[in-house]
C-alpha cells in the first residue's frame, strides 16, 4: 500500500510527464466517526473511511482541475491523464500561476485518535444535562464526530505540504415545546479538540438552549418602524460572510460589480470595526494552513479601524485585477475585535429594535440590499429584552450597516471556527403584519 | 458502469438485523465563464460502498471509498459492529421493522460520462452570443453543469436495484446598473433530467432563454423597491414550488414531525384554502415522468405518491421504513442518500402544487395593488411553518395590470395561514429541478406548481 506522498508523487509525475508545465497532486484519508441522536435518542453509529486524490494541471497555460477518490496508482495515473484532457478544453490564461517553491512542511495538531468512550459518555450527559435543565427542549437531532485527516500536496515547484489534524466536532438542532406550541428551530455547532469540558459548556450551546426554551410563545410585530439591530455572535457570522461575498469575494471584484471595488484603503464601516481572517489564531481549530496555490497561510485583517485593507481574492483574481491576494483563502475562521462596553450595557443603550439569534433571508444582490425574517428574535424596547418575536421582517443595506454600528459586546463566543461578540447596528427597517 | 456484485452479498447478511447494502458513483462536472474568461474548469467522481443494519431500533452504518469484495465485507461487518455496539448501549429494542415488498429494478438506461470540451464548447457558444446581443451590461457569468449518480443496491427484505439519475444544466447570469449606479442582477436556468450532450445538443433553447434573461435585466435597471408590509401577490409556477416544497414539504416529512413540526397536531385538518392540493410525486405526474424521478428509494421501497394535502385537507407525510412504523403508515419510499457515504435521510423528490382552473390574465386583472413574483434563488422553512424566499425577478401590479419591476426582495409567511389566503390557482403548471436540498446531505429535487394568488409579507423600504 503506497503512503499518501507515493500516491501525490505518481499523479505528480504523470500530470509532469504528460506536458503539465505547472501541476499540484494531493493525497488524503479521512477517517470520521460520528454518533447520531435523533428525538433525544441515540439512533445511528457510523464510520467512514475516505480517501481522495486531487489534481491541478496548467499545460500551455490552460487549467484543469479533478478530484476522485479511486486511489490505487492505475487510477491515479488515469485520473491525472483525465485532468490534462480537461486542461486541453481550457483557455490559455497566463494568471493561473502557482506560488514560489517554499521547504516541505508538517502540520499535525489536534487530537489524532478518537476517545470513542468518552465521546460517547460525553454525548449521554450532554442528552441528561439538557433533559434535566432544559426540560422543554427537543432534540430533532445532535451529530457528535471525530474526524481525523491526513493530507500529502506535493507542487511541481518542489513545494511539499503534509498533515495530520484531528478534532471533534458536535452540531445539535432543537427547538422547545409546550403542548402544540413549538418554538423556531435553532442550531448550535462547536468544533474542539479535547473532551475534558461537558459538551453542554462548549461555544454557545448552553446560552442557546435558554434562549430558544423561552421563544415558544411568540408575538408578531405589528407596523413597521425604523430601529436597531443586535445580532449574536452565531447570526452575526452569517451575515459577515454575506458581506463578504457581496463586496469582497473573487467574482465581483474580477467583474467590478463589488460596492467596495475602489474603496481599498478607505472607511467601509465605523472606526471600531476591525474584522480579521485568521485561520493561525488559537481559538480556530484546523484553520487552513496552505493555500491551493502552494503559499503558507498567514493571518490578515480585511477591515481595521473601520478601513478596508484587503479583499478576500485569489492570487488568480489579484493577478487579473492588479490587487493584492488575500493571504489565506479559509472560508470561516472570522475574528471580530471585542468592543469595550459589556452586552448588558449595550441592550441598555438600544431604544427599540429586535435581537436576532438568526437570520432567515434571501442572497442579498450585489447592491448590498438585504431582506428576511429575524429567526429566533426577541423585542427590545427601552433598553430591556421584551417578548420573543415571530413574523418579523428585517431590512436593510450591508455597506450601510457597517456604517451604523451603534456597539460592539466585550464578551465573545468561540465555536472553534470563529470568535465573534454581539454587534447593534442603527438604521433597520423593521415590519411586521 | 458500476459492478453489480454487491447483490451476491445477500446471503451473508446477518440474522435477526435488517441490512442494506449499497454501491454508489456520484460524477459532477463544472465549467463556469465569467465575463469570457474560464474560471472554473473541474470534474469529480467519487465511488464507494456502504453498508446500514439496524438492530433493536438503532442503526450501524460504515463505508468506505474502494469497492472490491475485501472492502464490501469490510463495511458489512463495520456496520454490524457498529449497531451492535449502539444496541449495547441504548438497549430500547424497538422490535423488527414491518417488512416491505420484495422487488426487482434493473437498470434501464446508461449514463455515459461526457467530454469535458462539451461544457466548455456550450459556454464559449453562448458566451459570444451574449456577447453580440446583450449591450449595455456590466457583466455575464455562464455555467454549465451536470451530476449523475448511479446506485446498486441490496436489502435484506429482498429488494435489489441499479439506478442511473443524470441531470444537467446551464446558467445564465446578466449583471447591469441603474441610472444611479446601483447593480442590479438577473439569472435563470435551463435543463433537467439528462445528460449534457443529450439536453444541450442544441443551444437554441439557451439563446431564447438568454434573450428572456436580457429582457428581465433591462426591466430591473428601471426597478423599484417593493414596499415593506403584507400584500396581495401572485406567485409564479416556480416560487409556488418552492412554497409547497419549503413552506409545507418539510413539515410533513415524518421525521420533522416527531421532531415536532407544526403539521403534527393537523392531520386531517383543514390547513388550506380547498383551492389547494399538493402531492409529493415519485417518478409520474400527470402521465409525464416528473423531472427527477424516483423509483425506489435507499431502504429499498418501492416509491409511490404521497398526497400531503387534498382539497385543503392535511392528508399524509413522507415516510421512510422506520417513522411508517412509528405512525402506522406505509413507507413512500422517501429515504435518500446523496453520497456513497451517507445514510438515507427522509427527503422530498418532486413536490407540486396541483394546477387549478383560473386563467393568469384573470389574476392579474383582479389585483388593484400587489405584486406578481417571478423568480426565487432561495428559500428557508421552519418548524413553525414560517417560511422565506428571496425574490429576484417581479414586477409590481396596478389597477389589475403589470407594472415596473421589482428590486430583489424577501417573502415570508406562516405556511398554513397563507395557504388559507389562496383565492385563485392557474390552470398551467411549471416544474424547476436544478437546485439541491439541504438536511445535512444535499440532494437534488423537484418542485413545482402552478400560479397562485394569495396574501403574504413583502420585505422591503
Amino acid at each position: 500500500m503506497e503512503t499518501l506522498v507515493q500516491k501525490a508523487g505518481i499523479g505528480l509525475e504523470t500530470l509532469k510527464e504528460g506536458g503539465a508545465q505547472q501541476a499540484v497532486c494531493s493525497a488524503s484519508r479521512e477517517v470520521e466517526r460520528e454518533i447520531n441522536v435523533a428525538f433525544g435518542e441515540f439512533s445511528l453509529y457510523r464510520t467512514l473511511f475516505k480517501d481522495s486524490v486531487g489534481f491541478m494541471a496548467i499545460r500551455d497555460q490552460k487549467r484543469g482541475v479533478l478530484s476522485q477518490n479511486k486511489v490505487s496508482p492505475e487510477d491515479i495515473r488515469e485520473g491525472a491523464l483525465r485532468c490534462l484532457e480537461a486542461a486541453d478544453a481550457a483557455d490559455a490564461d497566463d494568471a493561473w500561476q502557482l506560488a514560489p517553491p517554499l521547504p516541505g512542511q508538517l502540520f499535525e495538531d489536534g487530537p489524532l485518535v478518537c476517545d470513542e468512550e468518552k465521546l460517547f459518555d460525553r454525548c449521554q450527559e450532554l442528552l441528561d444535562q439538557i433533559k434535566a435543565d432544559y426540560p422543554l427542549i427537543l432534540i430533532e437531532e445532535m451529530y457528535v464526530s471525530h474526524t481525523m485527516r491526513e493530507s500529502a500536496v506535493l507542487y511541481s515547484t518542489g513545494s511539499s505540504f503534509q498533515s495530520r489534524r484531528g478534532a471533534y466536532s458536535v452540531s445539535l438542532m432543537f427547538s422547545a415545546q409546550e403542548g402544540d406550541k413549538t418554538s423556531s428551530f435553532f442550531g448550535s455547532d462547536v468544533t474542539f479538540t479535547s473532551l475534558d469540558l461537558p459538551l453542554i459548556r462548549l461555544g454557545s450551546i448552553e446560552a442557546d438552549l435558554a434562549m430558544v426554551s423561552r421563544q415558544i410563545h411568540t408575538s408578531p410585530t405589528e407596523g413597521k418602524f425604523t430601529g436597531t439591530l443586535l445580532f449574536t455572535p452565531g447570526c452575526l457570522g452569517s451575515i459577515l460572510y454575506a458581506c463578504l461575498s457581496t463586496f469582497a469575494s473573487d467574482s465581483v471584484i474580477l467583474d467590478g460589480t463589488s460596492l467596495w471595488r475602489d474603496k481599498l484603503g478607505q472607511a467601509v464601516a465605523d472606526p471600531g470595526f476591525t474584522f480579521a481572517l485568521a485561520p493561525l489564531h488559537p481559538d480556530v481549530i484546523a484553520g487552513e494552513r496552505y493555500t491551493a496555490e502552494g503559499y503558507l497561510s498567514e493571518d490578515f485583517n480585511l477591515i481595521e479601524d473601520g478601513v478596508l485593507k484587503h479583499f478576500r481574492i485569489s492570487d488568480y483574481t489579484a493577478r487579473k485585477t492588479g490587487l493584492d491576494r488575500a493571504p489565506n483563502s479559509d472560508s470561516w475562521s472570522f475574528i471580530v475585535k471585542p468592543g469595550d462596553q459589556p452586552l448588558d450595557k449595550l441592550i441598555q443603550g438600544i431604544e427599540r429594535g429586535v435581537l436576532v439569534g438568526r437570520f432567515s433571508g434571501g442572497n442579498p444582490g450585489t447592491n448590498g440590499e438585504f431582506s428576511g425574517v429575524a429567526k429566533n428574535a426577541f423585542l427590545i424596547e427601552k433598553g430591556q429584552i421584551k417578548e420573543a418575536l415571530s413574523e418579523t421582517m428585517i431590512n436593510g443595506n450591508l455597506a450601510d450597516l457597517l456604517v451604523n454600528i451603534r456597539g460592539i459586546s466585550s464578551e465573545v463566543v468561540k465555536d472553534g471556527s470563529s470568535v465573534l461578540p454581539w454587534m447593534a447596528f442603527d438604521g433597520a427597517i423593521i415590519s411586521g403584519s | 458502469m458500476l459492478s453489480e456484485q454487491i447483490l451476491s452479498f445477500a446471503d451473508s447478511f446477518a440474522d435477526g438485523a435488517e441490512t442494506e447494502l449499497r454501491a454508489q458513483h456520484n460524477e459532477t462536472r463544472r465549467a463556469s465563464f465569467l465575463c469570457g474568461q474560464l474560471i472554473s474548469n473541474s470534474s469529480s467522481d467519487y465511488t464507494g460502498v456502504s453498508a446500514r443494519v439496524r438492530r433493536g431500533g438503532v442503526y450501524g452504518f460504515s463505508a468506505t471509498g474502494e469497492y472490491t469484495t475485501e472492502s464490501v465485507q469490510r463495511v458489512l461487518a463495520a456496520a454490524n459492529s457498529n449497531a451492535g455496539m449502539l444496541e449495547d448501549r441504548v438497549q430500547i429494542n424497538k422490535g423488527a421493522l414491518p417488512p416491505v415488498s420484495r422487488g426487482k429494478r434493473a437498470l434501464t438506461e446508461t449514463a455515459s460520462s461526457v467530454p469535458q470540451r462539451l461544457y466548455l464548447d456550450a459556454c464559449r457558444e453562448l458566451d459570444q452570443y451574449l456577447v453580440r446581443t446583450c449591450t449595455g451590461i456590466t457583466s455575464r457569468t455562464i455555467v454549465a453543469t451536470s451530476d449523475t449518480v448511479e446506485k446498486v443496491l441490496v436489502t435484506s427484505d429482498g429488494y435489489q436495484a441499479h439506478l442511473v439519475t443524470p441531470r444537467s444544466y446551464l446558467y445564465i447570469f446578466l449583471s447591469a446598473e441603474t441610472g444611479d449606479g446601483t447593480p442590479v442582477e438577473v439569472f435563470q436556468a435551463l435543463g433537467g433530467y439528462g445528460t449534457f450532450d443529450l439536453n444541450f445538443a442544441s443551444l437554441d433553447e439557451a439563446r431564447q432563454l438568454a434573450d428572456q434573461v436580457y429582457e428581465e435585466l433591462m426591466k430591473k435597471t428601471q426597478a423599484v423597491y417593493t414596499e415593506a408590509g403584507p400584500k396581495t401577490v401572485i406567485l409564479s409556477g416556480k416560487l409556488a414550488g418552492m412554497l409547497a416544497h419549503e413552506a409545507v414539504g418539510h413539515t410533513v416529512e415524518a421525521d420533522l414531525v416527531l421532531g415536532g413540526s407544526v403539521a403534527g397536531p393537523m392531520l386531517n385538518q383543514q390547513v388550506a384554502s380547498e383551492l389547494v392540493s399538493l402531492t409529493d410525486f415519485a417518478h409520474t405526474a400527470f402521465g409525464q415522468p416528473t423531472p427527477l424521478p424516483v423509483y425506489v428509494d435507499d431502504e429499498g421501497v418501492a416509491a409511490r405518491d404521497a398526497i400531503l394535502i387534498q382539497e385543503g385537507i392535511l392528508k399524509g407525510y413522507m415516510h421512510n421504513r422506520e417513522s411508517a412504523r412509528h405512525f402506522g403508515a406505509q413507507p413512500t419510499g422517501s429515504a435518500r442518500a446523496w453520497m456513497y457515504s451517507d445514510e438515507p435521510l427522509i427527503r422530498m423528490r418532486n413536490t407540486a402544487i396541483l394546477p387549478g382552473k383560473d386563467k393568469l390574465e384573470d389574476m392579474i386583472a383582479s389585483i388593484d395593488d400587489g405584486y406578481y413574483l417571478v423568480d426565487t434563488n432561495n428559500g428557508q422553512a421552519d418548524m413553525t411553518g414560517e417560511f422565506m424566499f428571496g425574490v429576484t425577478a417581479g414586477y409590481e401590479i396596478k389597477k389589475g395590470k403589470l407594472g415596473r419591476a421589482l428590486h430583489d426582495t424577501t417573502i415570508s409567511g406562516v405556511a398554513f395561514d397563507m395557504l388559507k389566503s389562496v383565492d385563485m390557482v392557474s390552470d398551467q403548471m411549471e416544474w424547476v429541478s436544478s437546485g439541491f436540498c439541504g438536511k445535512k446531505q444535499p440532494m437534488p429535487v423537484g418542485l413545482g406548481g402552478p400560479h397562485v394568488k394569495c396574501r403574504l409579507m413583502v420585505g422591503g423600504r
